[in-house]
């Protein structure tokens, strides 16, 4: 019987979800592409009111396209200083999802904009901070709204506060590896490391097997970054890597930069060959060095002026 | 000759059921894939297209075979019953675009005593194994005014695997040894006269399970960071839970300090 002929009912499946995934992606590329080149919102908006995309919410297959597309409306409205209209929009993005913290945020800039209801917005602002110290943009609305209002110690004292609580957040990385040929990974061979600053790099130190031959690096959640620099030292030997070469998910290249906004599973991982790897296998202390820089309103700061050094 | 003539008459008798049989299974299919796997994205091994399809054939030949058996024998069970009216129109918003659909709670009656009492019901749980199978997990909710066993909330389980009494045991253990824990129960479950199998019910945590405990006034925090639970753009680590005060909520709220204070825990 067809119903039990697995590895065929499997391909289809998965042809059939891999075609609608597709047709998604397609769509929304093409309305946030146009956004970018036009700065046009039209399309966005039109594609968001559609029935099919009007149908997705929050854990469909479909709905992280959907939410960058509302992320990209919000902030074309608050661009274009369409108060009203952000507000509607970031209304029913909440909707759809009332614990997305980016949300709420550019809801409470809305209202912050209106003079009727600028005092709501703020203390949401507030309120979202306070909840989540490392909300890279609420703590960016409320530092522009004391620097509006003339504050610039506050507005600079806020963006200090947000930032060294976002790369507190930034400094657990789990690393995998795998002496096997594929790229396959198992819990049971990583382990979760704490970035420390070394001056201008951040660097962790831990054991792998000498055989290794991937290594599977996996930044936090929910974290807004750049690595502009990976190498491992092993004893007297450096390895450096080519970021450009790197195998990534929910990551994205710019030049030899790899970049990360706030994906749910990122990472990226490298083949290795570790200078002992012809002895008999034993754990080798290696030293992960990453140049790497957390993203701020549009710029990028190193990460290492946030942590604590390493002894 | 005679004999393949009538063998051909009558084949319909063979291929005609087949032929329904395989229709009701594939349509199900289909539609269960397209709705868990395709759109939603569930990732599990299960709900892709041939682990479903054959999950929609055992439930058919499960149908059949309990047809068969009710009305041989009728049911007869030592657990309590419980018994719930919901309109087909509210189990069809229910339905109309799952899983998120299933958590919004619709109008119903359960019977208490011999009156049955407006309450209001709704899927519940985090993983696919809660909702995308035809036995699934409930939560409903009483008025105030007609508790059920003294709970508002009470949540009827299907079990998650096939070790289906190991909550149900760790529950009943902790409430024999006098520890805070969840009530917990076997109980039957008959929604719209149909039998929906044996389900745990369980206690939601409230303030009310403080209160029947003679446990007030306290707190009861409440926090999670995966699935549905995660906060979207937050900057939060998933596995930051146990360290980050501001993912947590109150379900309980101990009267003598401000409902927004998280002392305790920050």
């Amino acid at each position: 019987m067809i119903f039990f002929q697995s590895e065929l009912l499997g391909k289809v499946g998965h042809a059939w979800s891999l075609r609608f995934e597709q047709s998604l992606t397609k769509e929304a590329k093409e309305a946030l592409r146009a956004a970018d080149d036009a700065g046009s919102q039209e399309q966005l908006i039109g594609l968001l009111e559609s029935p099919r995309w009007r149908d997705l919410f929050r854990n469909d297959r479909g709905y992280p396209l959907k939410r960058k597309m509302l992320a990209k409306a919000c902030q074309l409205q608050l661009e274009s200083a369409q108060y009203e209209l952000m507000e509607n929009t970031a209304r029913s993005w909440v909707s759809l999802d009332d614990r997305d913290i980016d949300a709420q945020a550019y809801l409470y800039e809305s209202l912050r904009h209106r003079p009727d209801l600028q005092d709501e917005g703020v203390r949401g602002l507030r309120k979202l901070l306070n909840r989540f110290p490392g909300h890279l943009l609420s703590g960016l609305f409320l530092a522009r709204h004391f620097s509006e209002n003339g504050d610039e110690q506050s507005s600079d004292l806020t963006r200090m506060r947000v930032m060294r609580a976002a790369a507190s957040a930034l400094s657990r990385w789990r690393i995998y590896w795998t002496s096997t040929n594929k790229n396959l990974y198992d819990p049971k061979q990583s382990t979760f490391v704490y970035l420390e600053s070394t001056g201008e790099q951040v660097s962790a130190e831990f054991e792998i097997p000498s055989d290794t031959t991937f290594l599977r690096i996996d930044p936090p959640t929910n974290s807004h970054f750049q690595i502009s620099s990976m190498s491992i030292k092993t004893g007297m030997d450096t390895l450096s890597f080519n970021l450009s070469q790197m195998e990534i998910n929910e990551m994205h290249r710019d030049g030899e930069h790899l970049i990360s906004t706030g994906a749910i599973d990122p990472f990226f991982t490298t083949p290795i060959a570790l200078p002992e790897r012809a002895t008999a296998v034993k754990p080798q202390r290696i030293r992960l060095e990453l140049g790497l820089q957390l993203e701020f309103d549009g710029q990028y700061y190193a990460l290492a002026d946030f942590l604590s050094h390493s002894s | 000759m005679i004999f393949l003539k009538n063998l051909f008459l009558w084949s319909w008798l063979i291929t005609l059921p087949v032929t329904l049989a395989g229709g009701y299974v594939l349509v199900r299919t289909l539609e269960r894939t397209y709705t868990f796997h395709v759109r939603y994205g569930g990732w599990t091994k299960d709900l892709e297209l041939g682990s479903v399809a054959r999950y929609e054939v055992g439930q058919l030949a499960n149908m059949i075979r309990a047809k068969f058996k009710n009305n041989l024998r009728p049911l007869d069970t030592q657990l309590e019953r419980i018994y719930l009216v919901v309109p087909t129109s509210n189990l069809a918003l229910l339905e109309s675009h799952m899983p998120q659909s299933g958590f919004e709670y619709v109008e119903g009656r359960i019977l208490q005593g011999n009156k049955w009492q407006k309450m209001k019901i709704r899927y519940r749980g985090d993983s696919s194994y809660r909702w995308a199978w035809d036995k699934k997990s409930i939560r409903i909710k009483t008025r105030k005014s007609s508790l059920h066993d003294g709970q508002r909330l009470i949540n009827l389980l299907a079990p998650r695997s096939n070790e289906q009494l190991n909550n149900y045991f760790s529950y009943l253990l902790a409430n024999q040894m006098g520890l805070l824990a969840p009530r917990v129960n076997l109980v039957r479950l008959f929604l719209n006269g149909e039998d929906r199998g044996i389900h745990t019910q369980v206690e939601q945590i409230s303030e009310l399970s403080l209160r029947n405990a003679s446990f007030m006034p306290g707190d009861i925090y409440r926090g999670e960071l995966l699935g549905m639970g995660l906060f979207l753009g937050s900057g939060i680590p998933s596995e930051s839970l146990f360290t980050t005060a501001g993912v947590w909520d109150k379900v309980a709220v101990n009267n003598h300090y401000p409902s927004d204070s998280q002392k305790p825990i920050e």
